[in-house]
């Protein structure tokens, strides 16, 4: 039965100050952890193995997943993504082929075909790609027409510099497909471990794993992902909430937010107690309560135990665990991270309040950060 | 071991032509050769007339104008060439040096080159035959963007380093200021001599000056040609190359590969070699890049501070040294400039006069370089490295570490 592997263990710097209290996988998402979300993806397609490979804040996985026998949370003194594939090695040891999966993407790929189609084909390692129509913030990967990468290539500092380089390799190479990104989940044989274990200073996949296996003349296989496939990698502050936004609209087939979807774009616990207005989408957690003359939506997330008092408006914006909202607040276009309170009458537009903090003043366009470091999960596991 | 000698007397036109008939040659009709030179005058004259000779067998040219060693040996694998070459020129002493690369990025040395002249006088293309050339000075910002993505450039963005770093020639120019801005580094550059000279005090001092006054996290100074490089921090002052070494060897895990041209000081082959890392030693340079190709080691050194990353390119490679340096230092703090002061006291470094160090280098069959000089004297290592806080160097001497390579 196939294993996956999923890499938990990146330092997150991008997302700060979300990232300084809880790892980056461990980021509320709609009623449970972005990771949870991947995980429960590579279990419905037929992984009865997952190991989750944590670090940075790696406890926090470890608790969230105890007493799970299908996922084995490890925590590793890892230097990079590929050093994680050599200090497990023990665990994957004779069980043939396996996936690896970062821990940080929201996608519905189809895992199994994937990884068949890397079964199949019996090349040392597959790369799942995605087209994209603007190339310009991605590395890229040029592909011939049978499929195999030809080279892995750096991020063009600009459109007329993408042009010239996909023309010099269009007049050398014709029929190669230049508008893929490698959208961090492989399959590899087995035999990978060997290579890792015997070139120790290749330390992460994208940078040098496969560049170093592509000049020693290993056939690596691309996989585009279907037509409508949904994949985002949340990097910054910004794409997490898109891809929240995305997830309540319904457009990450497969993916369903962790309550009960009431009507279109309405999805809410039933241990939520709500007496105030709901414009969508919008999710609503467990324990939490919304009071009379508070309006919540377009695009909101209240995760659990959250309280919006009466007349407050929120929208546009992400509210984790724990967290109190007072009388006439107005929260736009921000994120509340856990163990908040926002006193009565206070606005925040555009901001983030970090962890434990207790805001008494308006808040525009500023990132506060934790005052507490205390994980949204603290009682979770 | 490499193409050098005086302009116009040993190193002519017509010779030059010649040496790019050989590097056409064996690269072949319609296939590429990536050239490049330095800022110099002569380098662009004679870079034409090797062009001359590589289009005249109907090889295709990729010309980068002013380039690293660096950017050629990447360029090499990225463009899928079968040669490369690079002119340098040294005023002070009217020396050319022709630098020849291989497929997949490395340096031909000794007798491999042997195979360029080999080729020479076999017989020309017709004239509709005559290669073409593409000019490419787009290579300078890919070649700084391939370098920031073989790092970790959010943990160094995530810090914003202070970094006083020189020369300001180019193409370091376009390089330095894209990396800056893709790495949130708070930069400033220092401009460098026209003239070379080692070892390089002017541009050391102003550097290490620059540093103290603005209280930066590191000065950084770049060869002419991109393959070497020398650091000053605020604690240590400038790193003999070991050092250096040490510094960027922590984000490798144990068990990886480094390889190490001698002399090396035998404490610090053993010092690396005890944090976990494979230590290959080798006698010749020729022989260290057999070993490179062959083993891709993690990292690889010459007591000249020329650093190579195989994973990354097979030529010597000083940005990408810069770059692996920040990204340490931005995931392990100053933990190991502890460490060396330790291992600076256990190899007992003291200090001598500017004028009675420079004496020393020259006096000695030794190899000057843009930070001090290395010379052995019977079984010990001395490095003499320029400070400019004490403006004079500071002497290391240890055994000479054993080749441990055939």
């Amino acid at each position: 039965m196939p294993t996956a592997i999923v890499l938990a263990g990146g330092i997150g710097s991008r997302l700060y100050p979300l990232t300084k209290i809880v790892p980056k996988p461990m980021v509320p998402f709609a009623g449970a952890p972005l990771l949870d979300y991947i995980v429960e993806s590579l279990v419905r397609n037929g992984f009865n193995e997952v190991i989750i490979a944590a670090r940075y804040l790696g406890e926090q996985i470890l608790n969230y997943y105890r007493g799970r026998n299908d996922v084995k949370p490890v925590l590793l003194d890892s230097r990079d993504t590929a050093d994680v594939i050599r200090l497990v090695s023990r665990m994957i040891s004779g069980k043939g082929c396996f996936l690896v999966s970062m821990g940080d993407v929201v996608t519905n790929i189809p895992y199994s075909a994937f990884y068949e189609h890397h079964v199949k084909s019996g090349v040392i390692a597959s790369i799942v790609l995605k087209e994209v129509d603007n190339p310009i913030p991605y590395g890229l990967v040029y592909l011939d027409e049978n499929s195999n990468i030809i080279l892995f290539c750096e991020k063009p500092p600009s459109l007329e510099i993408y042009f010239l380089s996909i023309g010099f390799h269009a007049v050398k190479s014709p029929g190669f497909h230049s508008n893929l990104v490698n959208a961090g989940i492989y399959s590899f044989r087995e035999d990978i471990v060997d290579i890792l274990v015997e070139n120790s200073g290749l330390m992460d996949f994208g940078r040098h794993v496969f560049p170093y296996l592509l000049e020693s003349g290993y056939t690596i296989k691309g996989w585009i992902a279907p037509q409508n496939t949904y994949w985002n990698d949340i990097g910054r502050v910004e794409v997490y909430k898109e891809a929240l936004w995305d997830l309540l609209n319904n457009r990450v087939k497969g993916w369903a937010p962790r309550s009960i979807q009431k009507s279109r774009g309405v999805f809410v616990s039933d241990q939520a107690q709500i007496s105030g207005t709901i414009y969508p989408p919008v999710y609503v957690g467990r324990n939490t309560t919304i009071e009379q003359g508070a309006i919540i939506g377009p695009y909101v997330v209240l995760e659990d135990n959250v309280t919006v008092k009466n007349g407050s408006r929120i929208s546009h914006s992400v509210i984790w665990q724990n967290v109190t909202v007072g009388v006439n607040t107005l929260i736009y276009d921000s994120i509340v991270m856990n163990n908040v309170i926002v006193k009565d009458s206070v606005k925040l537009i555009s901001s983030i309040i970090g962890t434990g903090c207790i805001v008494e003043k308006d808040v525009y366009k500023t990132t506060i950060e934790p005052c507490l470091s205390v994980s949204p999960y603290a009682n979770t596991g | 071991m490499r193409i050098q000698g005086r302009a116009f007397k040993d190193i002519t036109l017509e010779k030059a032509i010649r040496i790019g008939a050989g590097i056409g040659q064996i690269a072949g009709s319609r296939n590429l050769v990536v050239s490049g030179r330095d800022a110099f005058r002569v380098s662009r004259m004679l870079k034409r007339a090797i062009t001359a000779g590589v289009m005249s067998t109907g090889a295709e040219v990729m010309d980068f104008h002013a380039s690293l060693t660096g950017e050629l040996s990447y360029a090499i694998k990225r463009f899928g060439a079968r040669m490369g070459f690079m002119v340098s020129y040294d005023p002070s002493e009217n020396g050319v040096l022709i630098r020849v690369y291989s497929s997949p990025g490395y340096e031909l040395l000794g007798e491999d080159l042997k195979v360029v002249f080999e080729s020479v006088d076999k017989e020309l293309r017709e004239p509709s035959e005559v290669g073409w050339i593409y000019y490419a000075e787009y290579m300078h910002r890919l070649y700084a963007a391939a370098v920031s993505s073989f790092i970790k450039g959010d943990v160094i963005s995530s810090q914003k380093q202070s970094i006083v770093i020189g020369p300001d020639l180019e193409p370091y120019d376009v390089i330095l200021t894209e990396l800056s801005h893709t790495l949130n580094l708070d930069q400033t550059v220092i401009g460098g001599p026209q003239v070379l000279k080692y070892p390089m005090y002017d541009t050391m001092n102003k550097i290490g000056k620059v540093v103290d006054a603005l209280g930066a996290d590191l000065g950084i100074l770049l060869s002419h040609d991109g393959a070497a490089i020398t650091t000053y921090t605020k604690t240590l002052g400038y790193l003999i190359p070991e050092e250096l070494l040490l510094i960027v060897s922590e984000r490798y895990s144990q068990g990886s590969r480094v390889t190490l041209l001698n002399p090396v000081p035998s404490k610090f082959a053993k010092y690396i070699e005890n944090k976990g890392f494979d230590v290959m030693i080798i006698d010749d340079e020729q022989k260290l890049q057999y070993i490179n190709r062959r083993e891709r080691p993690a990292l690889s050194s010459t007591w000249r501070g020329e650093y190579t990353t195989p994973v990354f390119s097979l030529g010597y490679d000083s940005v990408v040294f810069y770059a692996q340096t920040l990204e340490s230092i931005a995931e392990n703090g100053s933990r190991v400039f502890g460490e060396i002061t330790l291992l600076r006291r256990d190899l007992d470094a003291n200090i001598i006069e500017n004028e009675k160090g420079l004496k020393l280098c020259l006096e000695k069959p030794s190899g000057m370089t843009m930070w001090g000089c290395r010379y052995v004297e019977g079984d010990q290592v001395v490095t003499l490295m320029y400070q400019p806080r004490i403006d004079g160097f500071m002497v290391v001497k240890d055994r000479v570490a054993e080749p441990n390579v055939e």
